[in-house]
């Protein structure tokens, strides 16, 4: 048989093994779009309603837009170099590493193509970004053409950085995957504060020099990796082989709470000089203080999800400081920067989803350490939501009232983030749908809108209020209700169904 | 009519997964004071009877009562009462050996606390790790840890599911001589084990499960049927 025959037959298969159709997988996103549709249309309609002849008024910070532009390719890149740093660059499969490693051949030309693989993906990534931001600035053609190759040239030598800390023979120290993001966040966050002026347009010759230096790096840092590159330890190969293949297979099946594990690196801290001895956890309270203790005390003594919480934050923080005030990209930010920060909020929730021991370790009903669960991204939400509040009441006056609806929007973060982290895993048990890219379980749309869903609907009075540019003192009240009605529904725990 | 008891009651029951019961009907009783130990090859179900009487499983028929009723792992009495080690590494990695096991006992009021962990950790031979993250442990250590967490909080019904892997032979005999203690104690232990000299010293009656099907037998019986 040929290996083409072989393909063909091993797809045939899978597509007759298929239970489920289109249309289910569809299904699964089906609710999470009509909220999404209902909430525009609310919104909509009560921002019409209620706009009148309000007048923004003028701000008192601003960022231009072509900061916005360099600041969001640079998050680009420090994402990119994030990730590349937990999953490789030089990395291999279980399978290589099982068959490959043993064999006494020499191991520059093995390892080789895991690095190319990256080079070529990052590199392009780093062109796309350098043109784009070059291109927004008003670049002439050459400029944007310089603007490319030094993208690319940046993109090549973060890659070629990390394959030769690889080759160190030491782990990389999480600061590696963690600072660039965070530093970008930072730099925003001064952007934000300083009201800087807008940034010229690239000159062809300022891009160009920078390509060239650029480029020179990562040829020089290429060839000093590809030289080392035999002295990777088998230990890291497999290590990072092991978190790409876990990546690879979250992303495939579109379960972001899994990428989230896949590419969580745990601290090379082994240990601490004393342990806590968490004498709070007393009297009748006791065991509920003992689940908000454990789950304080993760996401206090974990810098990543604190960074998250920031970044979070400026995400929103550079909307809402745009020059010119749009409700939509306020409100996309306010979304996607409210749901990372909360997201960081919820780790003891879903170390519980992963093993239900950890819930089932202490004396009290499902509801209550649900409730217990709900602590900290409640009063951690519940102060990220006031300061939002603060910075568009700063942008577009009223700041108390606005302080007063980031507030009480807390409890529906809460909501939506421990929801997001109790969710079931997709069934594979279950229906299954045949795609090109393999089967899939019809129910794996659930990751997007499981948590979300809540979020979306559950803050119609802010996005109503950002839509309008004025807190309006009932809306703040209906907030508030909605925030106490959907905390209480995230207590309810239905019990488990059979598999 | 005196009330049964029985606190784990199983009759004609189905365990499986997705419809698929993965071995023929199983019905026993479990009693304070007895450790029950359930034997069998790879596959024949004894983690799936013990995660259906933990609650993660539906049974698939038959009857099962756990503390007098049916499942139902949310409620705080079943919480308060049973204690489970199951084969996965339930763990906060940003706390310490230690932190883990004063967070339980003192969740569960256990008086004392401080020095109930310093002798658990002695007992388990995690003093020396007593400041270390999980992650810093070798399988085994965590293993203890894991033993340890459900021996510091008061129970009525342990749940273990192969507690011996991973564990050195002294620990095996140290856990040995934990669960008759815990049986004297009038603790009851439904026990999933491949070790026939843990069985021989701490169970009280075995569950013997082959595809042929499910049979109470005595303690030799089911360390022989370990032993092949």
């Amino acid at each position: 048989m040929r290996g083409t025959e072989l393909r063909r037959l091993t797809k045939a298969l899978s597509a007759r093994n298929a239970t489920g159709s289109w249309g289910d997988l569809a299904s699964s996103v089906y609710t999470g779009l009509f909220g999404l549709v209902l909430t525009v249309s609310v919104v909509w309609y009560l921002a019409s309603t209620l706009m009148g002849d309000r007048t923004t008024p003028t701000p008192r910070m601003q960022v231009d837009a072509s900061w916005l532009t360099l600041l969001a390719v640079a998050w680009l890149l420090a994402v990119v170099f994030s990730v590349v740093s937990r999953v490789g660059p030089v990395a291999l499969s279980r399978a290589q590493s099982a068959w490959w490693l043993p064999a006494p051949v020499e191991r520059r030309s093995l390892f080789r193509p895991a690095l190319l693989v990256w080079l070529v993906a990052i590199g392009l990534v780093g062109a796309g970004g350098g043109v784009g931001m070059a291109g927004a600035l008003g670049g002439s053609p050459a400029a944007v053409a310089g603007a490319g190759v030094a993208g690319a040239g940046a993109g090549l030598a973060c890659v070629a950085l990390l394959a030769l800390t690889q080759t160190t023979g030491r782990r990389r120290s999480q600061w590696w995957a963690d600072a660039p993001v965070l530093a970008v966040a930072l730099v925003a966050l001064a952007v934000v504060m300083l009201g800087l002026p807008p940034l010229p347009a690239p000159t062809p010759v300022v891009a160009w020099v920078l390509a060239a230096v650029l480029a020179a790096a990562a040829g020089a840092l290429w060839w000093a990796a590809d030289r080392r590159l035999e002295l990777i330890h088998d230990a890291d190969l497999q290590r990072l082989g092991a978190a790409q293949e876990h990546a690879q297979g979250s992303v495939m099946q579109l379960d972001t709470r899994e990428l989230g594990r896949a590419l969580e690196r745990p601290s090379r801290r082994f240990r601490r000089r004393r342990s806590a001895r968490f004498r709070w956890v007393a009297g009748t309270t006791a065991p509920f203080r003992a689940i908000v203790t454990a789950d304080a005390a993760q996401f206090l003594r974990s810098p990543r999800h604190l960074a998250q919480v920031l970044i979070g934050a400026v995400i929103v923080l550079l909307a809402v400081a745009m020059r010119d005030f749009l409700a939509v990209p306020v409100i996309v930010a306010l979304f996607a920067g409210g749901y990372v920060a909360a997201s960081a909020t919820a780790e003891g929730a879903r170390a519980a989803q992963r093993t239900p021991a950890l819930d089932q370790l202490l004396p009290l009903s499902a509801s209550v350490t649900r409730g217990a669960r709900l602590v900290v991204p409640l009063a951690v939400m519940t102060a990220v939501g006031a300061a939002l509040g603060a910075a568009l009441g700063l942008r577009v006056g009223d700041v108390g009232h606005w302080v007063a609806l980031g507030a009480v929007s807390g409890p529906v973060w809460a909501a939506a983030a421990i929801r997001a982290s109790y969710r079931a895993d997709p069934t594979f048990s279950g229906l299954l749908v045949y795609t090109p890219m393999g089967a899939f379980p019809a129910d794996m749309g659930k990751s997007f809108v499981v948590g979300p869903d809540v979020a979306i609907l559950g803050l119609i009075p802010v996005w109503v209020c950002v839509a309008i540019g004025e807190v309006l003192p009932f809306l703040v009240l209906v907030q508030g209700l909605i925030g106490l009605m959907v905390f209480l529904l995230a207590l309810n725990v239905p019990k488990r169904k059979a598999p | 009519m005196a009330p049964d008891p029985s606190l784990v009651r199983a009759r004609n029951l189905l365990v499986g997964y997705a419809e698929e019961p993965v071995c023929p009907a199983i019905t026993f009783d479990l009693r304070p004071g007895q450790v029950l130990a359930v034997v069998g090859p790879n596959g024949a179900g004894k983690s799936t009877l013990l995660r259906t009487v933990s609650g993660i499983l539906e049974p698939l028929g038959g009857r099962l009562t756990v503390l007098g009723g049916p499942v139902d792992e949310r409620s705080r009495h079943y919480r308060e009462t049973v204690a489970t080690v199951a084969d996965d590494d339930a763990f906060f990695p940003n706390l310490t050996v230690a932190e883990h096991l004063l967070l339980l006992t003192r969740g569960h009021r256990v008086p004392r606390p401080e020095e109930v962990v310093d002798a658990l950790l002695d007992g388990f031979g995690l003093a020396g790790h007593a400041t270390a993250f999980p992650r810093a442990l070798s399988s085994g250590q965590r293993r203890r840890l894991l033993l340890a967490a459900a021996f510091a909080r008061p129970r009525s019904l342990m749940l273990l599911d192969e507690p011996e892997q991973r564990l050195d032979t002294a620990m095996r005999h140290q856990l040995a001589g934990m669960l008759v203690e815990e049986r004297e104690n009038g603790g009851a232990v439904l026990l999933a084990c491949h070790d026939p000299e843990v069985v021989r010293v701490a169970a009280t009656a075995a569950l013997v499960i082959t595809p042929d099907g499910a049979r109470r037998a005595s303690v030799e019986d089911g360390a022989r049927a370990i032993e092949g």
